[in-house]
């Protein structure tokens, strides 16, 4: 199962590509397959596409429960 | 490993042949940490939330889970509207290997505005609550399939009855996605296959009960999950076998990539011809109490059988497990590896290609990592 972790937009360039920050790690992807996204908003990105804009309240509750984790090394 | 999870897979050859193929699904193992001690309502939107491909299915057998641990019922209209979520995903899931993945594997353009209009298109389906009527909903999505995937009606598409009619369909090439077909038929139809048997298709109850006494039995099934101590490949081709055109192509080819890419193309076209006419019989989803506080769910997604195992203890969660298709298929003994096993090594990208399509053939929900050794 695909895990999906929030990435959050940080710049948008040509063609329809961003840069997002996925926990800590900066990716550059297409988002062709979704609209009205811009940088801050938060997306589900799987194999190079952002497939989804999320919430950002939902987004944010996601992110604690992966830090959450990641401090009691559950995730390892 | 990538944070969201990983399929590295290793090849290993030695004079002209591949003699070892692993694939190790690297990916947090989340589940069992993440449900246990939330309460039992949280169980579905948590599921929802966490997967990012299958979240559907993955929320619906969450919520099925719940429901038949305290001994519940889900009405006719929650059934209904839950299969038609699967098949709508389902769909989804079956367009993008279709028009974006696949294509990039073969050399071809990749569709990703069509791939696009059709996930605008499956939105109020995948949404689908017991209230809504799915037909308008469904109608554009066949008009969109019409243009973008068949270069007819889905109906239509499902009377090819052989492998000759599918080949004489990808050769008409009316579609993006019959080009393909046409182009990875005529090359690497037989590729990839395996002796490996199917899951029992529609095993519904009684198959649920047999695989929860496994899982019991075995803190590793989630990792290696089997079938009365074989591993199995599930999926399309499993699902679909029956179908004249599958079972032709199964015949034809063998249970590898050219008998699973035909088994998209019929299970799209009936996932798309289901949409507004599923009954909630159970064949898609269903669960089952197996007392004490317990169940287990099933959902027949886009990749094969899911499964989701739940143990309450009264309002919380006590205990939760997840058992997902990639584990199936890419099981030390599964489909890929012995599927692999005995390919024509070749030249090192074309050996990589090869694999690449295997593992494409079985749709793993994470991305692939290829690595290439020596025997």
């Amino acid at each position: 199962m695909c895990l999906a972790i929030p990435a959050q937009v940080v710049e948008l360039r040509e063609g329809d590509q961003a840069v997002i920050d996925l926990a800590g790690v900066r990716k550059e992807i297409s988002l062709a397959l979704v609209e009205d996204v811009w940088p801050g908003d938060y997306v589900i990105v799987h194999v190079g596409y952002a497939l989804q804009k999320l919430d950002p309240r939902e987004a944010e509750k996601t992110l604690a429960l992966f830090a959450g984790l990641a401090e009691s090394g559950a995730a390892a | 490993m990538a944070i969201e999870g990983e399929l590295v897979v290793s090849i290993a050859a030695a004079a002209g042949r591949v003699t070892r193929a692993e694939a190790r699904a690297e990916r947090p193992r989340v589940a069992g940490a993440l449900f246990r001690g939330r309460r039992a309502a949280e169980a579905a939107p948590l599921a929802g939330a966490l997967f990012a491909l299958c979240g559907r299915a993955q929320s619906i057998a969450a919520g099925a889970a719940v429901e038949a641990a305290r001994g519940e019922e889900p009405g006719a209209r929650r059934r209904i509207a839950r299969d038609t979520a699967i098949a709508a995903e389902t769909a989804q899931e079956h367009a993008w290997r279709l028009l974006v993945d696949w294509p990039v594997l073969a050399g071809l353009p990749p569709e990703v505005e069509a791939l696009a209009a059709g996930r605008k298109a499956i939105a109020p389906l995948l949404a689908a609550d017991e209230g809504l009527d799915p037909a308008p909903a469904a109608r554009a999505v066949r008009d969109w399939a019409e243009e973008a995937v068949f270069g007819s009606r889905p109906g239509h598409f499902l009377r090819l009855a052989s492998a000759n009619d599918l080949l004489a369909w990808a050769r008409e090439g009316r579609t993006g996605v019959a080009r393909l077909a046409a182009k990875v038929l005529a090359g690497d139809a037989g590729l990839g296959a395996s002796g490996v048997d199917f899951l029992p298709p529609g095993g519904g109850a009684a198959l649920a009960r047999e695989l929860a006494l496994a899982i019991e039995g075995d803190e590793g099934f989630d990792d290696t999950p089997h079938w009365r101590g074989k591993p199995r490949e599930t999926g399309p081709l499993a699902r679909m076998a029956g179908h004249p055109l599958v079972a032709d192509a199964l015949a034809t080819w063998g249970r590898g990539v050219g008998a699973r890419l035909s088994a998209r193309l019929v299970e799209t076209a009936l996932a798309l011809v289901s949409l507004d006419t599923a009954r909630g019989e159970g064949h898609g989803h269903g669960a089952l109490a197996l007392g004490s506080g317990s169940a287990i769910a099933w959902v027949e997604t886009a990749r094969g059988l899911l499964l989701h195992r739940a143990a309450l203890d009264g309002e919380r969660i006590a205990a939760w497990r997840i058992v997902a298709p990639t584990e199936w298929n890419f099981h030390p003994e599964g489909a890929f590896s012995r599927g692999a096993l005995g390919l024509a090594a070749g030249d090192a990208p074309g050996l990589e290609r090869r694999v690449r399509w295997l593992v494409a053939s079985l749709d793993p929900c994470v991305g692939v990592r290829y690595e290439a050794g020596h025997a």
